[in-house]
């Protein structure tokens, strides 16, 4: 059977039991198996409780979620949580603050001094940005300066001890979005021993990475980092080449807390072509 | 393959899950990557959700039973290397749930639903919800909670440009934005849960 795309429509039609119960059990699986499809599940499922809290369902997915989704007593607790997380957020602490119109000067001053305050700090704030883009280029110079350095040093060895290079090709993934974006190709020619893969990151949230190289479409598991540690939002792998073949594959990163728990970061595919 | 996984009624209610073949257990599911437990935890999770998807009455009580049957296997078999930790676990619960259906094929939830208590009682719950969550937010950082509740603001088509405009504010891809929102939502039920419950 063609699987159909995997979109929001289909995961509200799965979490409303909504689909034929071949599509289900594809679902089932990979709600078990792919860390990808368990964060938007997780992501569609809480988009589904908050519209039925806020009134926009209606017609048969009303109906579908109070015959289907209701049935269980853990997903009304969720219903009841995302009512209570509602309330909380439309708390005036959290609503756009309108001032009285006898306090009109005053919040207009007031307003001035954040605005001045706000301008401050975005001019800093982007002051920053532009540094750290600057480390972030110099730091990837550096690599690349490295790595050549390396291949130069390996290649200029004396001939006795030829059998010893290693050649290297290295490439700079960016982060998987949702949007269709183009998976990058990378050429890879037959006598390459390592690939250095340079993951750039959106966040430096944990002490340590970890990274999973799967074949995409089986989604299986090939290869796995040591920890890893991001250094100016980007993480260096470096992947044996006996391992790749020309095909589509996709490496994880993951984030290693300080209490050893693990928790996907964000996915990087790519394709490889033999030269 | 199948037959593998099939009950063996006089050996399922002999086993008990010790300490080493839990340690295996937690080792075989790490694939190689220390995580202190909370792959296993993971796992159970959506051992959880998945059980409760098909509306079975006991779903924790399901995903441990699932797990102590991996367990079980890998105690026999030292370790299992036909399918990757999570498909396994999958294969496993598929038989489990269906062992369930056989035992209660009524689905028992149909019976139950949506069972509200009366309205006294369901005001004070939610009043107490609202007092938990509240105390629950104050444990996030700022950060954290402003994050939260720009991210759940807005409705329909609001919400979704609301969301666009957060993450290019915050330099994230749409795709991050929605992991970190998931990320401080499940910190907040597992804290109204704790609360709730008394422990917090």
């Amino acid at each position: 059977m063609t699987r159909r795309p995997i979109d929001e429509k289909l995961i509200t039609d799965f979490l409303l039991g909504n689909l034929p119960e071949e599509e289900i059990e594809q679902l089932d699986e990979l709600s078990l198996t792919d860390d990808d499809f368990v964060m938007r599940l997780q992501s569609a499922d809480n988009d589904l409780v908050d519209a039925y809290v806020k009134g926009e369902l209606s017609g048969t997915t009303l109906a579908q979620f109070k015959s289907n989704y209701l049935k269980s007593p853990k997903r009304q607790e969720k219903v009841a949580f995302a009512q209570a997380l509602q309330k909380q957020i439309n708390k005036p602490a959290f609503a756009v603050h309108r001032p009285d119109f006898q306090w009109g000067f005053a919040a207009a001053a007031v307003i001035i001094l954040l605005l001045g305050g706000y301008l401050i700090f975005e001019n800093l704030r982007l002051q920053n940005q532009l540094r750290q883009m600057q480390a972030e280029q110099v730091s990837l110079h550096q690599r690349e300066q490295q790595l050549r350095k390396q291949i130069a040093d390996l290649k200029n060895q004396p001939s006795g001890t030829k059998t010893n290079e290693v050649k290297l090709l290295a490439f700079v993934l960016t982060p998987q979005t949702r949007g269709a974006n183009k998976i990058p190709l990378i050429h890879f020619p037959d006598d390459i021993d390592l690939l250095a893969l340079t993951l750039k990151v959106e966040t430096n949230d944990f002490p340590n990475y970890t990274a999973v190289l799967k074949d995409a479409a089986m989604d299986k598991t090939i290869w796995r980092s040591e920890k890893l540690k991001v250094q100016n939002n980007l993480v260096q792998i470096n992947v044996p080449a006996n391992l790749l073949k020309p095909q589509s594959y996709l490496m994880e990163l993951s984030g290693i807390s300080a209490s050893g728990a693990t928790e996907i970061i964000s996915s990087y595919p790519f394709r490889i072509a033999t030269q | 393959m199948a037959n593998s996984f099939a009950p063996k009624p006089d050996r399922k209610t002999a086993w008990v899950l010790s300490q080493s073949a839990f340690r295996r257990l937690l080792d075989w599911l790490d694939e190689g990557v220390n995580s202190d437990g909370s792959r296993y935890l993971e796992i159970r999770r959506r051992l959880v959700l998945y059980f409760d998807r098909k509306n079975c009455l006991t779903p924790d009580e399901l995903a441990d039973e699932t797990l102590n049957r991996v367990a079980r296997r890998l105690e026999e078999e030292g370790t299992i290397t036909t399918d990757a930790p999570a498909h396994y676990c999958y294969i496993v619960a598929r038989f489990v749930l269906l062992e369930d259906l056989r035992r209660d094929p009524q689905k028992p939830l149909d019976e139950h639903v949506v069972a509200f208590s009366n309205p006294t009682e369901e005001k004070q719950d939610a009043e107490r919800r609202l007092e938990c969550l509240e105390r629950c937010m104050e444990t996030l950082d700022s950060n954290e909670r402003s994050l939260i509740a720009n991210y759940y603001q807005g409705e329909l088509r609001s919400k979704i440009d609301n969301r666009k405009e957060l993450a290019q504010k915050l330099g994230l891809s749409m795709n991050a934005l929605s992991i970190r929102a998931c990320r401080i939502r499940a910190k907040l039920e597992n804290c109204l849960s704790k609360c709730l419950k008394g422990g917090e």
